[in-house]
């Protein structure tokens, strides 16, 4: 039904409204070329645990940055930070913050369910994004997330720093260079999940919003361990350490791969749950991925955390602080090869310089799309019990209509991706 | 994985006899160890909704637990049992419950079981019925949004749409459900409630549902809220979600409005958002169309998403705009122009290339020589050729560019041209073709490491920046190491020499040197021989290892009365230490390794009395006893440097014995120990001895 002369002015009044539901602050005009030594004026959106070292981080490099203001659902931790950065606005909803007309980036350090939603909207707003790992929180979501920025031609970094650390660049250039040849098998060692006693609901805190912390999230009573930090233990707002640290050292096994944009095509899964626990995500898991070239990918919580590149010439096992192979000399002898990383100037300094450059960063918002979704999948296969057929090119499942219907979780209204 | 596996667990007897399909006894503890299949084969639903509720409902945790995991076992009636106990008052119990459910959900939507499906979904619609709570209600409709096929389970839940309560719950469902007939009952629920003026809220929960669900399904009431200007911000999210859907009743609309003098920027965006969904519906043309008018918008993000969004759509003139693109104002619109041709195959995108790179300036040929090089992608012979070429252009940016391409791809046909623009080129283009030389020398090292080397060398001897010098000098050392390592194979006396060779050269990395050592040692060679020489103990006798007690290490350091070795020789062995530095790995050869420390001892003589340093390093913490008096103690936390501590002493001609104690923490731990002059200079020692 196309709509008449008047139905559409109608239409195109009301579009220059900011409309309180879905908040978008209007897109920016052009800017003017960045010089390289243009500070980038940013805003945090969520200044907690990772946001307070982001804050610290960006604040040391003045020459890259300019924090012009903070956002937190908890107001104590939004005036702390703001007096830290030498007296910012504050706002308790994000999408004052994207109104600014000065800004030109933001960072999002929030808790996993209110990634998606301050990204998108930033991007529509003309910001460049700089977003926590794990990406998103559905597989759909990081699919909207990668279209926005793409619509918008944003720069969007993942917080994915282990693609910025030396050892694991060394690492992955080795492997992709064939130091052991062809790779047979990936080994991802995290952590074990944690468990906690139950806690009753009680109010919230003072200066929490605890109903926008929720968000899109289903609405729940309030208990302190479900909020800042534990959050990440919960399924409804995070994946447990599977995608805590499985989006760090899946995303490097991934790369070694070459499958950074692409992914599995079968998986299966197991694992505990600690029927003691108010934490609902596993506690021990065993994730087997299967590539189409037949290598295998196994995510387990046990053995040493890291990553470990099985070839048929030797092996490298790379973590935080340690690069070892099999034999020792791999990493004494040349690289060989022709495929190359250029040298890294620190995850943050690559979003700066990208932003000027307008070039893409060593961790895209695809490559974290990505990097996410395989951790998504590993807890769907252990939550269906079932071995579940990928297809990384239509992100579906095959003939699995009801692994099809997790690829997504709707949101409370009034958010709306 | 495999589903045969077993998992070890403790089960009580109750799971024993549920796991082999027995009737299953009433709960008993404590429970016992069996072996239970981790995936249980398929079998009659033969588990009593009573029994199920007393598991779920038990105190003991690993009984919920194997309760969730047997739930399956009940079948479509166990549904009534777990949504019983969706509300019971024990916060442990509540959450088994509601995981049971999903066991149940899981199984019955497994696509093997289309039956078992449709009663397990009528099961569950029909609780959401019983009186229970809400937030239980809730969770059930949730359920019945991933297991329910077919209308019949639409329409259960599309009847909870006019519940106040369960509204949010059913338009989560009904968004979820891919089921045409859920997006129609959002669709004629918009249509009811726009008609009856149902509050703001409601009718906002079902657009935001309807484009949720991000398909055609109520494309026409979404097109009348959005065309009403009364209500702004529902219009607003209308049109977002028609954005969504890419729906093809909205296509006139949106060109429409991308096609007005100034839309808003959001406004734009969502025309945007709608040509991306449409596209991927398969309307191109409609999707170009709105691309194409919004190419000029005010707003550099919105040109930016129309150049990406044209990127990817077909069309002869559609590389023509993106090369038109390159010249936008804005640098994210140029980005997305670069990004769109480096990745769009096409000869049709080739010949765009080739003309503005013919016609273009130095800097477009730069740009355009980029772009090229990305296009190659794997085919690296292309590449290398482009790069070549660019090497000798006259533009010196696109000469830059090239020097920049090459040390990213290196290739063996670059070195000459780059040995000849590092003789002849400006400071900024002979740094950058050192840098590419670099590249070249590593790359070649994997083909031809001696060849490697000599380049290297060269580099090494002919740069002016020290930091090239530097890494070249060391990429030389790495590919004489892979030369003689790939020598072994065919003349393993004339590698020893190689290595040899390797390990005694001056400005050797330490890396290289104990990478060398390591491959001599494979060989058959003592490479302790090099550690005696530098004045190491390399023979040693490794006594008992201590645990450490539960007390903080340094608050509670280990005894240091250790045992005499040569009153009691039992339990000590000797070791011979086959490393450059004469570095004893404690933690290969000790248990426990952690939490720990451990015994040496050794001798040695001296032909006459002298003064004499003792100098050692250790992981971590030492103590050491000459002829059993305490000569050295260092409670430390620490890695090992050898020498790291000195201890000055004068001894008498004759034999000697040293006693030492290495701590361990955790990580590493190691121990390296020589005797030198004052001046550092190594002693001449008689043998240890037995």
């Amino acid at each position: 039904m196309p709509l008449d002369r008047r139905a559409f002015l109608r239409w195109s009044a009301a579009a220059g409204v900011a409309a309180a539901w879905t908040g978008l602050a209007a897109a920016r005009p052009g800017r003017p070329p960045w010089s390289p030594n243009d500070q980038i004026g940013i805003g945090l959106i969520g200044v907690g645990g990772m946001g307070g070292a982001h804050l610290r981080t960006l604040l040391g490099m003045p020459e890259e940055f300019r924090v012009l203001a903070v956002a937190d659902v908890d107001r104590g931790r939004a005036e702390r930070a703001a007096a830290a950065a030498g007296g910012v606005p504050s706002f308790g909803d994000y999408r004052r913050l994207l109104e600014l007309p000065e800004l030109d980036a933001v960072l999002i350090a929030t808790p996993d369910h209110w990634h998606a939603l301050p990204a998108v909207h930033a991007c529509e707003a003309g910001l460049d994004v700089y977003c926590e790992k794990p990406l998103s929180l559905t597989i759909r979501q990081g699919r909207e997330m990668v279209r926005a920025a793409r619509r918008a031609g944003r720069v969007f970094q993942t917080g994915s720093q282990q693609r910025s650390d030396p050892l694991f660049r060394r690492a992955v250039e080795l492997v992709r260079n064939g130091a052991i040849g062809r790779i047979e098998r990936v080994q991802v060692a995290l952590f074990r999940g944690p468990s906690a006693p139950w806690q009753p609901p009680e109010p919230p805190p003072d200066g929490l919003d605890w109903d926008f912390w929720l968000g899109p999230l289903p609405w729940e009573e309030y208990r302190p361990r479900r909020c800042h930090y534990d959050f990440r233990w919960f399924l409804a707002s995070s994946g447990g350490m599977l995608t805590d640290w499985g989006a760090h050292h899946n995303d490097i096994a991934q790369w070694g791969l070459g499958r950074e944009e692409s992914g599995p095509v079968e998986i299966e899964g197991t694992a505990e749950f600690d029927p003691d626990s108010m934490f609902t995500t596993p506690v021990r898991f065993e994730v087997h991925y299967r590539y189409p070239d037949g290598v295998e990918l196994v995510c387990s919580s046990e053995g040493r955390n890291g990553v470990t590149f099985h070839g048929e010439g030797g092996r490298i096992f790379v973590t935080r602080g340690a690069l070892e192979a099999d034999p020792p000399e791999l990493l004494d002898l040349p690289v060989g090869g022709s495929w190359r990383l250029p040298p890294s100037p620190g995850h943050h300094r690559d979003f700066a310089a990208c932003v000027r450059s307008r070039s893409r960063p060593i961790a895209d918002v695809e490559i974290g799309h990505r990097s996410a979704t395989i951790c998504h999948l590993g807890n769907l296969a252990i939550l269906l019990r079932r071995r579940l057929f990928w297809d990384p090119e239509q992100e579906r499942f095959r003939r699995d209509e009801e692994a099809n219907r997790l690829l997504d979780r709707p949101m409370r209204a009034p958010w709306s991706l | 994985m495999e589903s045969g596996a077993a998992l070890r667990i403790l089960l009580p007897p109750i799971l024993v006899a549920a796991a082999c399909h027995a009737p299953p006894p009433p709960p008993q503890e404590p429970p016992e160890e069996i072996e239970v299949p981790l995936v249980p084969e398929p079998s009659p639903f033969d588990l009593p909704g009573q029994e199920l509720r007393s598991w779920i409902s038990s105190g003991h945790g690993h009984i919920r637990e194997q309760a969730v995991e047997l739930a399956w076992k009940a079948g479509p009636d166990g549904v009534a049992t777990v949504a019983d106990l969706l509300d019971d008052e024990r916060p442990e119990v509540a959450r088994a419950a509601e995981r049971a459910l999903w066991t149940l959900v899981h199984h019955a939507a497994d696509p093997s079981s289309p039956r078992r499906r449709r009663e397990t979904a009528a099961a569950i619609a029909a609780e959401i019925h019983r009186p229970r709570s809400l937030a239980a209600r809730e969770k059930l409709l949730a359920a019945l949004a991933v297991a329910g096929p077919g209308r019949s389970a639409v329409a259960e839940v599309a009847a909870w749409l006019d519940h106040p309560g369960l509204r949010p719950a059913a338009l989560r469902a009904l968004e979820r459900m891919p089921q045409p007939e859920a997006g129609e009952a959002l669709a004629a629920a918009l249509a009811r409630a726009t008609a009856e003026g149902a509050a703001a809220e409601t009718r906002l929960g079902l657009i935001l549902a309807l484009g949720g669900r991000q398909d055609a399904a109520g494309a026409r009431e979404l097109l009348a809220v959005a065309g009403d200007g009364s209500e702004p911000e529902l219009a607003r999210a209308a049109r977002r979600a028609l954005a969504r859907s890419g729906a093809a009743e909205a296509a006139a609309a949106f060109l429409a409005l991308a096609s007005a003098d100034s839309p808003s920027p959001a406004a734009a965006l969502d025309s945007l958002r709608w040509a991306q969904a449409a596209a991927a519906r398969g309307r191109e043309r409609d999707a170009r169309a709105v691309e194409e008018a919004l190419l000029h918008h005010s707003a550099a993000s919105v040109r930016a998403g129309a150049v990406a969004g044209l990127a990817e759509r077909p069309g002869e003139e559609i590389p023509g705009l993106l090369v038109a693109a390159l010249d936008d104002p804005d640098p994210a619109v140029r980005a997305a122009a670069r990004s769109g041709l480096a990745a769009r195959p096409g000869r049709l995108t080739d010949k765009a290339l080739e003309r503005a790179y013919r016609d273009g300036d130095d800097a477009r040929r730069a740009e355009i020589l980029r772009l090229r090089v990305e296009r190659d992608g794997a085919d690296r012979a292309a590449a290398a050729d482009r790069i070549a070429a660019a090497l000798a252009s006259w533009g010196p940016i696109e000469r830059l560019a090239a020097l920049e391409l090459a040390a990213l791809r290196p290739a063996e046909p670059f070195v000459p041209l780059l040995e000849r623009t590092r003789d002849r080129g400006t400071p900024e283009e002979r740094a950058a073709a050192e840098k590419a030389l670099l590249a070249c020398a590593e790359r070649r090292a994997g083909e031809d490491p001696q060849a490697a080397r000599e380049l290297y060398s060269s580099l090494a001897e002919q740069t002016e920046d020290p930091a090239v010098a530097a890494a070249a000098r060391a990429g030389a050392f790495r590919a004489w190491l892979a030369a003689a390592v790939v020598s072994a194979a065919e003349d393993p006396t004339a590698a020893a020499a190689e290595l040899d060779a390797i390990i005694r050269a001056e400005g050797v990395p330490a890396a290289v040197r104990r990478a060398a050592g390591a491959r001599l040692a494979a060989l058959g060679e003592d490479i302790g021989a090099y550690a005696r020489e530098a004045g190491f103990l390399t023979h040693w006798w490794l006594g008992p290892v201590e645990a450490r007690d539960v007390r903080p290490f340094l608050e509670h350091p280990f005894s240091i009365d250790g045992p005499d070795p040569l009153a009691r020789p039992q339990g000590w062995r000797a070791i011979d230490v086959a490393d450059l530095d004469g570095i004893l790995d404690l933690r290969a050869l000790c248990e426990p390794k952690e939490e720990a420390a451990v015994y040496l001892w050794t001798r040695f003589e001296l032909p006459a009395g002298q003064p004499v340093l003792l100098q050692l390093g250790s992981d971590d913490g030492v103590v050491v006893w000459l002829d059993n008096e305490l000569v050295h103690r260092n409670e430390v936390m620490r890695a090992l440097t050898p020498d790291q501590d000195r201890v000055p002493l004068q001894l008498a001609a004759g034999p000697h014995s040293l006693l030492v104690k290495v701590t361990q923490g955790g990580g590493g731990w190691e121990f390296c120990l020589r005797l030198t002059d004052p001046a550092g200079r190594p002693l001449a020692l008689a043998p240890a001895g037995s």
